[in-house]
């Protein structure tokens, strides 16, 4: 869902998971994308290669939005708990 | 190898950048540690009090042991045993506890740490909690189910 770094920086990744896990559409992780963006002000999606988060979002930019930033990831966490598996086409 | 740096006062700075050569060398073979020495005096009576400002351990290594069988009818003698150690494949990142990651985000009470918590504990706290919706399984249609239809429903 979300990933904070042992140098107090919070990103988003690996949505592409999601859909491997459950039947989902992309649009939930571009909405969830979205709805933190609108808390955070800024993406807090992961720069590619900063996996170590170097150039995240601090986490001190935070205070204040954790509440509004839990309801989006607990709402997104339902979704999928409740989603079943991803139907597989498998060949005859 | 253990490198023991020692001062009255330990930067930061120094303690990211040996975050940093962690994640450069994860396969490095040298123990480091971070002591700041803290000396407290009255003018006759001295207390001294080391403190370990950070440790940058060897990775964890795990030992694997293969048994790999190479002919058709494994016959005993066509498998092959072999043990070898295992390191990291990427960076110098290991499985760390929850409070351990939270010691390195910073000193309790900080924002940052306190930002961390309240993500950290919510999000376990809410991956925990039951079920809020009851599926209702329904039987098997004699029909062909599409595909991407889920097998059960609300």
């Amino acid at each position: 869902m979300f990933v904070v770094t042992r140098r107090g920086t919070f990103y988003v990744r690996s949505f592409s998971r999601w859909l491997e896990a459950a039947a989902v559409g992309p649009e939930l992780s571009a909405r969830y994308l979205q709805d933190l963006r609108t808390i955070i002000g800024k993406s807090p999606q992961m720069a590619s290669g900063d996996a170590a988060g170097r150039r995240a979002i601090k986490l001190a930019e935070l205070v204040g939005k954790e509440s509004r930033i839990l309801e989006i990831v607990a709402g997104v966490i339902l979704i999928l708990r409740d989603s079943p598996a991803p139907e597989i086409k498998g060949g005859e | 190898m253990l490198l023991l740096i020692c001062s009255d006062q330990v930067r930061d700075s120094l303690i990211e950048y040996a975050r940093y050569l962690n994640d450069v060398f994860p396969l490095r073979q040298m123990e480091l540690a971070l002591m700041s020495l803290n000396i407290y005096s009255d003018g006759e009576r001295h207390l001294f009090v080391p403190n370990v400002a950070g440790t940058m351990p060897l990775p964890e290594r795990t030992l694997v042991v293969k048994v790999e069988v190479t002919g058709r009818n494994s016959q005993p003698e066509e498998a092959r045993i072999s043990a070898e150690w295992q390191t990291p494949r990427t960076g110098g990142r290991g499985v760390i506890q929850e409070s351990e990651l939270l010691d390195q985000i910073g000193p309790a009470g900080s924002p940052s740490r306190a930002v961390a918590e309240a993500l950290l504990q919510g999000a376990s706290k809410t991956a925990r909690r039951p079920n809020s919706v009851m599926l209702r399984l329904r039987p098997e249609s004699t029909t062909p189910r599409r595909t991407g239809q889920p097998r059960c429903s609300l």
